[in-house]
C-alpha cells in the first residue's frame, strides 16, 4: 500500500550537484552512511596493519611510531568518522520517514552538518601525509602526552581541528534529527506512538546535544594549549572533560541499533515489538545513566570517588536488562522467518551480551584496577561495538536497503557475510580476555615471549582476516545485487510495521502525499488487522 | 589482605552472575527461536502475543533490582578493603619512591640511598610504601600478578601500599605514554627479609644505581 | 500537542538527571564531578524550558515545501568554515582562502532564504 499519488509530486535534482548539494533529508542519509562505510574501510586496513604487526613479537612490518599512529587513528576513525555519525545517519534518513514528516526539521542544518563531518575527517586523516604522521596521542588524546611539547608533529593538531569539527556537524545534525522527532510528527502520533527506532534515536540525540559540545569545547582548549604552550585544565580535568564525552559516545554507537534490531526483530517474527513503555522509559533511563558514569574510566587515577561511579555504572543493568527482556519477548511466540537482517540482529543481541556482561565486571574498582587499560578491555569493547553496534549495524543495513535503494541485497551472500564475521569476530577478540588477564596492556606494538601470547596473537590475526572477508563479501553481495536489481515493493519484507513501510522504495522527495493514520507505535500492523477484521491489539 | 586475593574474592562472585546470565540469555534466545520454528506455514496471518507483560516484565525488574544491589554492595566492600590495604601509610617495611619518565621506571630506597632502574627488589608479603611521581607524561604502574595497577602523574604524587608474594613479578607501564611504551617495563623481586637487607647494603656500598 | 506534552520526554530526563547529580553529593565527591554533574543536569532543564516556551512551529500538516532541493550555498559555507579551521595549523593563507568562501556561501544562503521568504509571501497572498 503506497501513500504516495502520482499527481504533484516533483522529481529531485539529480546528478553531480544534488550529490553535493541535496537538502533532501534521504540523500543526506545516504551520502552520511556512505561516507561513513569509507571511513570504516580505512579504520579496517589500520586494524589488519595493526594484527598483521602483532602476529608475531617483534617489529616486522611497521616500526613503533607508525603503530602508535595506526592504534590512536583506528580508535580515532572508527569512532569519530564511522560509527557514531553512520548511526545518526540512519536517523537521519528514518526518522522523518516513521514519524510521518515530509521533511527533516533544518534541511539545510543537516546538509551543513554534514559536509563538516566530512571534511573534520579529511582534516584528521590529513595527518598521515606529514612528514611526522598521523596524530598518536591515541584517540583520546591523553594529556600530556597530547600537549606539545610532548607530541609536537602537526598531525596532532590536524587532529584536535579534525575532531572538533567532525563532532560539531554530527551534533548539528542530531539536533536536526531531535527536533523532527519532537516536534514534526504526523498529528496522530503521540509520545507513545513513536515507534521504537525513533525512540531510541532521541535518546541518542539527546546525548549528542548534552555531551558532544564538550567535546568540542576539550578541543578548542587543547589547541589553544597547544599553540600557546599554556595549561588551561590539568591532566586529571582533561580526563573529566573528555570522558564525560567519551562515555555518552559509546552510547550514541549503540542506541539506534537497539532500535534497529527491536524493528528487525518484530517484523521477522510478525509481531508487535514487546514492552513497549518498558522500553521507552529504560531507554530514557539508560540515556540518562551513561551521562553520569564517565569516572568509571578514572577508576585507576587514583583522583576520583570511585564509589558514585561504580554505583551508577553497575546501575546500567536494570535499563539494559529491560531491553534484553524485551527484545527476546518479541522473538517469543513469534513466527520466525529467517533472513540476513534477523540474522546480524541476533548476533547483535548474543555478543552486545558478552561486551556488557564484561563492562558489569570492570564496572567494579577492584577488578578494573587490574583488567583496565589490558587487553580485557580491548576484548570488552570491541564486543559490544563490533560484535553488538556492527553487527547491528547491518542488520539495520539488510533491512532496510530495499527501502532506501529500491532493490534487495543478495540473501545467500548476505547470510555467508553474517557467518564470516561470527567466525572472525569471536576468534579475533575472544582470546583477548585470557591475554588480558594474563597481564598483556593494550597500546603495545610489541610485546614479550610469554607462554602461549605469540599463538594466540597470531590466531586472532587470522581471525581480523576472516572478518575483512566477510566485509569483501558484502561488498561482492552489493555490486552483484545492484546488477541484478531485484526491484523491492514499499513493503518490502511484507510485514512492515511502522510509516516507512507505507511509502515508495525508495521513498520520493516528500515521503509521503498521505501519511496513514496512527493509533500505535505500529501503525500499519493496526491497519492491516482492522482490514483482515480482526481486533488491533 | 593482599591485593591479589581481593580480586579473586569479587571475581569469585562477580564471574559466576556473569556465566549463570549469559547461559540464561542464550537459553532464552534458543528457545525462542526453536518454539517460533515449531509453527507451520499453517499459521497464515497475525502471529496472536500479548504486545506487553507489565507483571512478569515489573517483578524481573525487582529482580534485577536486587542483583544490581547485591553486585554494588559486594563491590562497595570489596572497594573498602582494598583501600584499607592499599592506604596505609603507617607499618610499610620499605619505602620506595617510583620515577617514572619516559621510558623507564626507577625506584629509589630513600633510606638507603639505593635506586634502582626497571628492577624492583622488595621483601616479599611485606607492606611496601610507593610514592610515585612521574617527571614527564601520564604513566601506570600495573604488576598483573598482584591485581593493581596506579596511574602515575606528573603534577601531584600518587601513594599506595602493596604486597608482594614471593618470586619475579612482571610489570608494565599501563598508560600509553608516546615512543617506547611497550618497552617501559620492570621486574620485581620478592625476596626474604635477610636476602632483601643483603642486596640493599650490597647496592649503597657500590654506590648509586 | 499542548507545550507542556511536547517538553515531557525533555524535562522528565532533566529531573532524572538532577536525582543522579544529587546522588553523586553523597560520595564526597571532587569538584569536576559537581560541576560537570549539575551543569549537564541545569542545561537539559533549561533547554527543556526553552521548548515549553517556543512558538508553536510555523508547519502546519498541509503547508507546501519551500525548502529547495539543492543548497549549494550551506555546502559552500561549511567547507569554507572547515577550511579556515583547518587554516589555523596550514597557515594565514587557508585561513584566508576558507573565510573568503564562508562568506559567499553565507551570502548564497542569505539569498536563498530571501528567495524561499519571497515565494512564501506570494503563495499566502494568492
Amino acid at each position: 500500500m503506497s501513500a504516495t499519488a502520482a499527481a504533484g509530486v516533483r522529481a529531485p535534482a539529480g546528478g553531480l550537484l544534488a550529490l553535493l548539494a541535496s537538502t533532501d533529508h534521504k540523500s543526506v542519509g545516504r551520502r552520511l552512511i556512505g561516507v561513513s562505510v569509507a571511513f570504516f574501510l580505512a579504520g579496517g586496513v589500520m586494524a589488519l596493519l595493526m594484527r598483521t604487526e602483532l602476529a608475531q613479537p617483534g617489529l616486522q612490518v611497521v616500526s613503533t611510531d607508525v603503530y602508535n599512529q595506526l592504534f590512536s587513528m583506528h580508535g580515532s576513525v572508527m569512532i569519530y568518522l564511522f560509527m557514531t555519525p553512520i548511526g545518526l545517519a540512519l536517523g537521519v534518513y528514518l526518522v522523518p520517514l516513521q514519524v510521518g514528516a515530509r521533511e527533516i526539521a533544518g534541511p539545510r542544518w543537516a546538509l551543513g552538518g554534514l559536509w563538516l563531518d566530512v571534511m573534520g575527517g579529511l582534516i584528521m586523516l590529513s595527518g598521515f601525509l606529514t612528514v611526522d604522521g598521523a596524530a598518536s596521542a591515541t584517540w583520546i588524546g591523553v594529556d600530556p602526552l597530547s600537549r606539545a611539547p610532548n607530541t609536537p608533529s602537526m598531525g596532532m593538531d590536524m587532529w584536535v581541528l579534525g575532531v572538533a569539527v567532525a563532532t560539531l556537524g554530527q551534533t548539528i545534525f542530531a539536533a536536526c534529527v531531535l527536533v523532527t522527532a519532537l516536534r514534526r510528527r504526523t498529528p496522530d502520533m503521540t509520545l507513545l506512538r513513536i515507534p521504537v527506532f525513533a525512540w531510541t534515536m532521541i535518546a541518542t540525540c539527546l546525548m549528542v546535544v548534552f555531551a558532544f559540545p564538550v567535546l568540542v569545547g576539550t578541543m578548542v582548549m587543547l589547541w589553544i594549549e597547544r599553540q600557546f604552550g599554556v595549561q588551561i585544565a590539568d591532566p586529571v580535568t582533561y580526563q573529566h572533560l573528555f570522558w564525560f564525552y567519551g562515555h555518552p559516545v559509546v552510547y550514541v554507537m549503540f542506541f539506534p541499533f537497539v532500535g534497529a534490531v527491536g524493528e528487525v526483530f518484530a517484523n521477522f517474527a510478525a509481531r508487535r515489538f514487546f514492552g513497549y513503555r518498558f522500553f521507552v522509559v529504560s531507554i530514557l533511563a539508560f540515556a540518562g545513566l551513561s551521562m553520569t558514569v564517565w569516572g568509571h574510566h578514572m577508576f585507576t587515577s587514583g583522583q576520583v570517588e570511585d564509589k558514585y561511579f561504580a554505583l551508577t555504572s553497575t546501575m546500567l543493568v536494570l535499563p539494559a536488562g529491560i531491553e534484553y527482556f524485551d527484545l527476546i519477548g518479541t522473538l517469543w511466540t513469534g513466527r520466525i522467518r529467517w533472513s540476513a537482517a534477523l540474522l546480524f540482529g541476533l548476533g547483535f543481541l548474543l555478543q552486545f551480551l558478552i561486551g556488557g556482561v564484561t563492562g558489569i565486571w570492570v564496572a567494579a574498582p577492584t577488578i578494573d584496577q587490574h583488567d583496565n587499560n589490558s587487553y580485557i578491555v580491548v576484548a570488552h569493547f570491541h564486543y559490544t561495538l563490533f560484535g553488538g553496534s556492527a553487527f547491528g549495524l547491518f542488520a539495520a543495513v539488510y533491512y532496510w536497503w530495499p527501502k532506501i535503494t529500491g532493490w534487495y541485497l543478495g540473501e545467500r551472500l548476505g547470510r555467508l557475510h553474517f557467518w564470516l564475521w561470527v567466525i572472525g569476530f569471536n576468534v579475533t577478540f575472544l582470546p583477548m580476555f585470557w591475554l588480558g588477564f594474563d597481564g598483556m596492556t593494550r597500546r603495545i606494538a610489541d610485546y614479550p615471549p610469554h607462554p602461549g601470547w605469540a599463538t594466540v596473537n597470531l590466531v586472532e590475526t587470522v581471525g581480523a582476516f576472516v572478518i575483512a572477508l566477510g566485509m569483501a563479501v558484502f561488498l561482492l553481495n552489493l555490486a552483484l545485487s545492484s546488477l541484478r536489481a531485484r526491484a523491492a515493493p514499499a513493503d518490502a519484507w511484507a510485514g512492515g510495521q511502522t510509516l516507512e513501510w507505507a511509502s515508495d522504495s525508495p521513498p520520493p522527495r516528500h515521503n509521503f502525499d498521505v501519511v496513514p493514520p496512527v493509533r500505535s507505535y505500529a501503525p500499519l500492523w493496526d491497519l492491516r488487522a482492522a482490514a483482515q477484521g480482526a481486533a488491533p491489539e | 589482605m593482599p591485593t591479589r586475593s581481593l580480586y579473586d574474592d569479587l571475581a569469585s562472585l562477580y564471574a559466576p552472575v556473569a556465566v549463570v546470565v549469559v547461559i540464561l540469555v542464550f537459553g532464552f534466545v534458543a528457545y525462542a527461536l526453536a518454539r517460533s520454528r515449531r509453527r507451520g506455514p499453517a499459521d497464515a496471518g497475525l502471529a496472536p502475543g500479548e504486545p506487553e507483560n507489565n507483571v512478569a516484565e515489573g517483578t524481573y525488574v525487582a529482580v534485577l533490582g536486587l542483583v544490581t544491589a547485591g553486585l554494588v554492595t559486594a563491590s562497595f566492600l570489596s572497594f573498602d578493603k582494598v583501600g584499607a590495604a592499599t592506604s596505609r601509610a603507617s607499618g610499610a617495611a620499605v619505602r620506595v619512591n617510583v620515577d617514572a619518565a619516559k621510558w623507564r621506571w626507577r625506584f629509589v630506597y630513600p633510606a638507603a640511598g639505593v635506586s634502582s632502574v626497571a628492577g624492583l627488589v622488595v621483601p616479599a608479603d611485606r607492606p611496601i610504601r610507593f610514592v610515585a611521581r612521574s617527571a614527564d607524561v601520564l604513566h601506570d604502574f600495573w604488576v598483573p600478578d598482584v591485581r593493581f595497577q596506579r596511574q602515575v602523574w606528573p603534577d601531584r604524587p600518587t601513594r599506595w601500599t602493596l604486597s608482594f608474594p614471593r618470586g619475579v613479578h612482571d610489570g608494565v607501564c599501563a598508560w600509553f605514554c608516546g615512543l617506547q611504551h611497550d618497552q617501559m617495563r620492570f621486574i620485581v623481586r620478592a625476596v626474604g627479609d635477610a636476602e632483601f637487607r643483603r642486596w640493599l647494603a650490597a647496592r649503597s656500598g657500590a654506590g648509586r644505581g | 500537542m499542548s507545550a507542556l506534552r511536547r517538553s515531557l520526554p525533555v524535562a522528565a530526563w532533566g529531573a532524572f538527571l538532577l536525582a543522579l547529580a544529587v546522588v553523586a553529593l553523597i560520595f564526597r565527591p571532587d569538584s569536576q564531578t559537581v560541576v560537570l554533574g549539575f551543569g549537564l543536569a541545569v542545561s537539559v532543564i533549561v533547554a527543556g524550558g526553552s521548548v515549553l516556551r517556543a512558538r508553536r512551529g510555523r508547519r502546519a500538516a498541509g503547508d507546501v515545501e519551500y525548502t529547495p532541493d539543492l543548497s549549494v550555498a550551506t555546502v559552500v559555507a561549511a567547507v569554507g568554515v572547515s577550511l579556515a579551521i583547518a587554516g589555523a595549523e596550514a597557515g594565514t593563507w587557508l585561513v584566508a582562502i576558507g573565510l573568503g568562501v564562508a562568506v559567499a556561501g553565507v551570502g548564497g544562503l542569505v539569498r536563498e532564504l530571501r528567495a524561499e521568504r519571497r515565494e512564501r509571501t506570494r503563495v499566502r497572498t494568492r
